[in-house]
């Protein structure tokens, strides 16, 4: 691989390490399973560059391989039925979900969204275009758009049944 | 196009609208800013709540995971038919059809759960390899700069097992290893963690040379773990049986290796 290509890496897809990690972080709502996710989304990257296109957006790019590698870990998870696991240790699982940032109310209740409003719903805040998050889950436009927006319903509704106003942050 | 009706807009703003329909505004908002005003307005503040969003930021341990991971990746290319081969089982794998189960996924308290994860996420493709090299001194060479602890490696020429490279994975918090290994049409792995960094599960347990095997199955794999100097083991395989048959994995006969003394030599 050349130097070049390196180059074109650090510059095009490092920068985004963060919001990769944070959308990671969202999709599998565990901070080391978010970690693993990323490193590996950033090998996968780095292996395929050469395929990505220069010119379109590197971030949903990314995105992309973040969630497809997500998918695969989850369909492999259920597939091994680590039933046994889970079920042994749900006991001492605790009922809510560990708040590592700034924003635990928000944070908490994206928790609680169904999956694809979940990862509808982090790709916007992040800043992606209807069309950028279309492209990452592999769907219409529209259908991003209605998912956004029963999205906000529901985060709507959480966040002021527990009494945060809609640009509040707890 | 001409501008959406306000009730058009007031039921795509709550999602209200068929499918269709939803894609034909979804267009026309790409192109109209009063239109995707009108929308915010309706969807109840979003812009405030998406200025005030604070994204989560990676650590500087994953941070310097990443950079180490690439630049490893630089320096050892894979060879593009061992990579044929992983894609391909891989997509064999994920073509498989789960039942569904809980989506919570918890702590893993135990080398045998980090190490079936870490092996099952390398099988679906999930979680590839950092370095891949049939040189286990290479190997160890490389991860020894990561980890915390040294990295012994199981000595396995002569035994037919291809070792294929290396991940870095977590234990208890900890940085640790995984080794894979091609056996015939099997792969294996080995983890390879900081002594006390999670406990080995206790599952039927021998004692050999002095050291405790602990034989277990979790998800269909079978689990040999076990303690020996400062590092922490798990082998997992799709090897049936229990107990001595595991051991046969690299004592087979004909490998040489009599002992466990000789299985682990000092890089």
């Amino acid at each position: 691989m050349s130097g070049h290509r390196n180059a074109a890496f650090d510059s095009n897809v490092l920068p985004f390490l963060d919001a990769a990690f944070d959308f990671a972080r969202h999709l599998t709502r565990d901070p080391v399973a978010a970690e693993e996710l990323t490193q590996a989304a950033f090998a996968k990257a780095f292996e395929t560059f050469h395929q990505f296109r220069p010119g379109t957006s590197a971030r949903a790019w990314l995105f992309t391989i973040v969630r497809n590698l997500h998918l695969n870990s989850e369909r492999s998870r259920r597939r091994h039925l680590l039933v046994a696991l889970e079920d042994h240790d749900e006991a001492q699982t605790p009922a809510e979900e560990p708040v590592v940032d700034a924003t635990p109310v928000l944070d908490r209740a994206i928790a609680r969204l169904p999956v694809n409003l979940r990862e509808a719903v982090v790709l916007d805040l992040q800043g992606l275009s209807c069309k950028e998050i279309g492209a990452v889950m592999s769907c219409p436009a529209g259908t991003v758009m209605s998912r956004l927006h029963r999205a906000r319903q529901l985060l709507r509704g959480m966040l002021e049944a527990g009494g945060i106003s809609r640009g509040g942050q707890g | 196009m001409s501008c959406e009706t306000s009730t058009t807009l007031s039921a795509f703003a709550t999602g209200a609208l068929e499918e269709t329909a939803a894609e034909r505004v979804a267009e026309h908002l790409e192109r109209c800013v009063s239109c995707t005003r009108a929308v915010d307005e309706l969807s109840g503040g979003w812009q405030e709540l998406r200025a005030a969003y604070q994204p989560l930021t990676a650590s500087d341990r994953l941070r310097s995971r990443v950079r180490w991971a690439t630049r490893v990746l630089e320096r050892a290319p894979l060879p593009r038919a061992a990579w044929l081969a992983g894609a391909a089982l891989a997509a064999c794998l994920v073509l498989v059809v789960g039942v569904g189960l809980s989506q919570r996924r918890v702590e893993a308290t135990t080398l045998e759960q980090v190490a079936v994860r870490a092996h099952e996420a390398y099988l679906s493709g999930a979680a590839p390899l950092d370095l891949r090299t049939g040189d286990p001194t290479a190997l160890a060479a490389e991860f020894s700069r990561r980890l915390e602890f040294p990295l012994r490696l199981p000595h396995m020429a002569g035994v037919g097992l291809s070792l294929l490279g290396a991940r870095l994975i977590q234990a208890g918090g900890q940085l640790a290893a995984m080794l894979v290994y091609q056996q015939g049409e099997d792969v294996l792995s080995l983890t390879v963690a900081p002594r006390g960094a999670v406990a080995l599960a206790d599952g039927d347990v021998e004692r050999f040379r002095g050291v405790d095997f602990h034989f277990s199955e979790l998800g269909g794999r079978h689990v040999v773990q076990w303690t020996e100097g400062g590092s922490s083991y798990a082998l997992v395989s799709s090897v049936p049986g229990h107990t001595r048959t595991s051991c046969a994995i690299c004592h087979s006969p004909g490998s040489g290796l009599s002992n466990v003394d000789e299985f682990h030599r000092p890089n």
